[in-house]
Formats: C-alpha cells, structure tokens, sequence
C-alpha cells in the first residue's frame, strides 16, 4: 500500500499535478496510514529521490522541484497537528536572498526541504540584509543562517555571504552559528562557497536539508 | 568580406570567409569608459561608446543595442533598478504584486515614446551612424515566458504557472507576448537588424516539453506570426539553460502555421461581420459595461444623425435621454442574461427628431460566457 502510494505520489510530481499529489495524500490518510509514515516514507523519500534523478534524467526540471517542496511544506504543516506525539524539532533556520537579489524559487524549495524534515525555518524574503540574517538568528536562536544567491555579484558582493560572516566573526558568534549558502554561482565553481566564508553549501533542495541537518547537529554538539 | 556580408552568407546557406563572432559583453563597457555601471547605462551614448571599444578591443562582429534585461521591466512600469558595482542590475520593484495587477497591466501601442526607451533609441542611432553598415546590431527582449519573472518573480511566476488560474496565466502570458511584438518593432524602428528574444524560463531546465508545448508555445508562435517575415536574425536565447526542442524549428513553424491560420480565420469572420453590420438596414450598436459605445452601425449613423467617430468610447447619445422610467432595469436585466426583443420606445436623433423605435437587446459574451456588454438593434 505504501509502495504503491508512493510511486502514484512521485508520479504525480512528476507531471507537477499539485491537486492530483494531495489527492493521493489524502485518500492514503482515509485508509488509515498515519500522518507520520506519508511524511518520513513518501513525502520525504519522493523528494529525495526527485533530486537523485536529476543526475540520470536530463528531463527533470525545476518546475517538478517547486511543486515537490510545495507539497512538502503544505502536507508537513498539515500533518504535525496529527502526529501521535508531537515531533522533536531538530533546530532552526534562518533563510533569506542576498542584499540585492530578487530571486526567490530556490529558497523557496529549501524551505519545503527543511520543513519536511523537521527543522523550523524563518524566511526572511528576498534583498535581505547581512546584519538582518544575524539579528535574526540571535533572536530565534537559530543554529544555522543560509543565504540564497542567483547571481554572481550577489554571492560574492561586499553585502553577501561575506558580511554575514565578517559580523559573525566580530561579535564572536561562530560557535554559535553556521554559515550555509546556495544557487546558481555554486554549482559552475565547487569551491566558491568557501571564498565567500560559508560553512558549508548544497546543490539541491533536498541535499541542502542533509547538509543543513550536520550543521545544525555541529552546533547542538558544541 | 565584413561583418554584415558575413551573417547574411550564413543565413543564407553560403561560406563566409570565417565564422561570424557574435561578442556578448555588456556592462563590461563601464568599466572601458571608467563609470559605475549605474552612470555607464543612465546615457545611450555611453553604452553605445562602450559597444564600439569594446568591439574594436576583440574584434567580433556585432554590437549590441542592448542594456539589461530588467529594462523590459521598466518598460511596463517597474520603479526601481538595483545598481551593483560589480554585475548586472537586477529588478528591485515588482510591477505585479497581486491578481489584480494582471488585469490592469497595459502595454502601450508605442513603445518608442516610454521614457525607458529613450536611452535605447539613442544607442541604437549612434550605433548605425557609427557602424550600421559593417558590424551587425542587435537589440534583445526578454520572451513571453520570462518576462512574467520580472514582473512579479520567478517563484511567483511559477506558483501562478503551475497552480495558478488558468485564464489569469493565459491573460498574462497574451499580454506579455503583445510586449514582446510591440518591443520588437520599437527596435526595428530604432535600427537594429536583428532581436535576440531571451526566453531561459521557457527551457529545459525549468520546464517540461509537455508544459512547453501547453504553454509557452504560444506565445512564442504569436511572436513569430508578426515578425519572422520581416525580421532575420531572430536568434532564441536561453542563457546558459539547456533548450527545448524549440530550436528545432519544424516545431515553432507548426505552432506558427496555426497561430496564423487563427489569426486568418479571425480576419474572415471581422470581415464577414463588418460587412454584415454595415450592410444592415437596422441600426446597430454595442455598449460595454460602462454603457460606453463600442459599436456604432452605418444605419445607426442614419438614423440618429451621430457619426461612430462622435460615439465610440463615450455614452450612448441616444440611451442618455432615455425616457422610459425602466431603463435601468432593462440595462440590468440584460447583463444578467435576458434577451429584449421589438420594445416600442422613443429615441431623439441628433437634431432633436424624435424616433419610434423598436429596440432590441442581447448581451455580449466573452469566451468564458461572461457578460461583457450589450449590443442593441434599433429599427
């Protein structure tokens, strides 16, 4: 049952059907699985394996991506409410673009990420301020800040990455907090992350949820 | 063998001397002429200096008329331009904001008149003076299927594309392919000789070919429809995205075929319509929501004595006296779906005749069956 709710579930990304994948999640709900399996043995592991066949499948797009994490964030905070006992929250993040970007898709696919995997997340939006990402953080008492950049000028500015942590750095709050970084000028220069000062940076949505989770588990341990 | 001679030999199937070199350097020219890259495009003469250095530096074969892609944004209205110091500037107002905005974007008739293409225009002259019968100058555009990116997100966009309603996707989608059709031509006015249409939304990495050919096509085709025949180079652009299909250009030509026959089967029925309404004895009119003419017959010109030039877009003349008591009720029973057939009144013509006639009224309905107006026969 599950096995075959999961494979009509993916399919249903696949051809980003929005309302035939929640119909699927409802009718599986009706027949008496529980809320906690359809999030950790389909809705997760379907997203998961969504950003395993972008590696195999040419075709896969970012449009299948968006609708995935989409569900993921509406089911997840649909679900919570009914799980038998109330899930551990495993931390917090801060997210948000970079000071002069815009664009806002893959931050929004991160976020369905994290919150399908039980970590809290605050989005502060697009064009955000270095000093905003760390107020914030301070004030949620967050483990990690990710900044989400587009374009170049916008990961590797004076007003990115590199002012979060040039403040983290004045304010001593490095032990405290992680640096994680994301979009399209990472995935043409590996090491890029590093030259703006992240700790750390993932390719997708769902890899940034794994990496995030080390982070925050980094910081728990410290 | 220069750089023009160069592109048309390829175009037309011919051996050029060398491949042609198309250089795709832009804000690069700021720092050729010392500027900020705000200063660098707040002035076509800088932009097209920058251009011609830049050219004459590498030695490819065009020169762009271009400035960034969020001009297309200001174009339709967005306020604010993000400057940095070190790459492109970036949209920093969203004209849409909410559904509503959709429905009240208007893309104006001219486009050369806005002032956001004033800086383009003058770019464009200088470099035609300067080198518009040797290196090939191009202007760009932002396609039907990205611009909405711009003017309201990528996220929004593709939550509006993929979950959103339909007829407010198609609605923006048509309308930003009437931009595209109208900037196009505001660039063959300034000079250009080719467009690069920039659609990277529309490509493989973001959507998949059943959506493409669903929704983006289209738009596409409609583009295609107005300016293939007169435009050469119309090169497609997708940035560093893969592509769909697309490039292979049975596809468009198939899209393109039936978006024109629509478009001719459209003409035929204008035609035949036209025709009917100013052949008939009866005076016709149409009236919109706002009982403002949009309809005006030849027989309606006779009868009460208004040219259609006098009535279109403003009250009806002869509704605005009218003296039955009901006429409210009538309007109203009308737009709610009721058909009025020989109602004896009295109407006044123009020079103060007055009329009885015999009115009849149906509502006009768009594609969805919504009411739109009422049309009225008078004999």
């Amino acid at each position: 049952m599950i096995e075959s709710t999961f494979r009509d579930y993916f399919e249903a990304l696949v051809d980003t059907r929005r309302d035939r994948a929640l119909e699927i999640i409802d009718s599986a709900l009706e027949s008496g699985i529980s809320p906690e399996t359809i999030i950790f043995d389909i809705v997760v592991p379907a997203m998961e394996k969504l950003a395993e066949t972008v590696k195999m499948d040419p075709d896969t797009t970012l449009a299948q991506h968006f609708i995935a994490s989409k569900i993921a964030a509406q089911v997840t905070d649909q679900l919570i409410p009914q799980f038998k006992e109330t899930p551990k929250i495993e931390g917090h993040v801060i997210l948000g673009s970079a000071s002069e970007d815009f664009h806002g898709l893959g931050k929004k696919i991160v976020r369905g990420c994290l919150k399908a995997k039980m970590i809290e997340v605050t989005d502060l939006g697009l064009n955000v301020p270095p000093e905003k990402f760390v107020e914030e953080a301070m004030e949620q008492k967050a483990q990690v800040i990710g900044v989400s950049s587009m374009m170049v000028h916008t990961a590797c500015g004076e007003n990115g990455p590199l002012k979060v942590r040039e403040i983290l750095r004045k304010e001593g709050l490095e032990d405290r907090l992680r640096l994680a970084v994301g979009g399209a000028p990472y995935r043409f220069h590996p090491n890029l992350y590093k030259e703006v000062g992240a700790d750390a940076w993932a390719e997708n949505g769902s890899k940034a949820a794994t990496v995030i989770m080390e982070l925050i588990r980094e910081v728990q341990k410290a | 063998m220069n750089a023009i001679e160069r592109f048309t030999a390829v175009l037309q199937g011919k051996l050029p001397d060398r491949v042609p070199i198309i250089g795709n350097l832009l804000e690069q020219g700021a720092k050729e002429l010392g500027l900020s890259i705000e200063e660098y495009y707040s002035n076509g003469e800088y932009v097209a200096e920058g251009q011609l250095r830049m050219r004459k530096r590498y030695g490819y074969d065009n020169l762009a008329g271009f400035f960034y892609a969020g001009k297309d944004a200001e174009m339709l209205g967005c306020r604010k331009i993000i400057f940095s110091k070190i790459g492109p500037p970036n949209v920093g107002h969203f004209v849409i904001q909410k559904d509503q905005d959709i429905e009240k974007l208007e893309i104006p008739e001219d486009l050369t008149q806005l002032p956001a293409f004033e800086e383009i225009a003058k770019c464009i002259s200088i470099l035609k003076r300067e080198a518009g019968g040797i290196y090939l100058i191009g202007g760009s555009v932002v396609g039907s299927f990205s611009l909405p990116a711009l003017l309201m997100g990528i996220d929004r966009w593709l939550e509006l594309l993929l979950t959103g309603p339909e007829s407010l996707r198609k609605e923006l989608l048509l309308k930003c392919s009437e931009y595209c059709v109208r900037m196009i031509q505001a660039l063959r006015e300034a000079g250009v000789h080719g467009v690069s249409y920039s659609n990277p939304v529309a490509s493989a990495d973001i959507i998949t070919p059943s959506q493409f050919e669903e929704m983006a096509l289209e738009g596409m085709a409609i583009v295609h429809a107005h300016y293939r025949a007169s435009i050469d180079p119309f090169i497609h652009y997708a940035g560093l995205a893969l592509y769909h299909e697309v490039s292979n250009i049975r596809r468009i030509e198939t899209a393109y075929q039936e978006v024109k026959k629509a478009r001719e089967d459209l003409s035929i029925i204008n035609q035949l319509l036209t025709s009917v309404i100013d052949n008939s004895p009866l005076a016709i009119l149409a009236l919109d929501l706002d009982k403002r003419v949009t309809l005006w017959s030849r027989a309606a010109e006779r009868m009460f004595g208004w040219s259609s030039e006098e009535t279109i877009g403003s009250q009806s003349p002869v509704d605005i006296e009218a003296s039955e008591e009901n006429y409210s009720e009538l309007y109203s029973n009308v737009l709610s779906g009721q058909r009025i057939t020989g109602l004896e009144v009295e109407r006044q013509r123009k020079d103060g005749l007055k009329l009885d006639v015999s009115l009849s009224v149906a509502p006009i309905v768009d594609t969805e069956k919504k009411v739109t107006g009422n049309d009225g026969d008078h004999w």
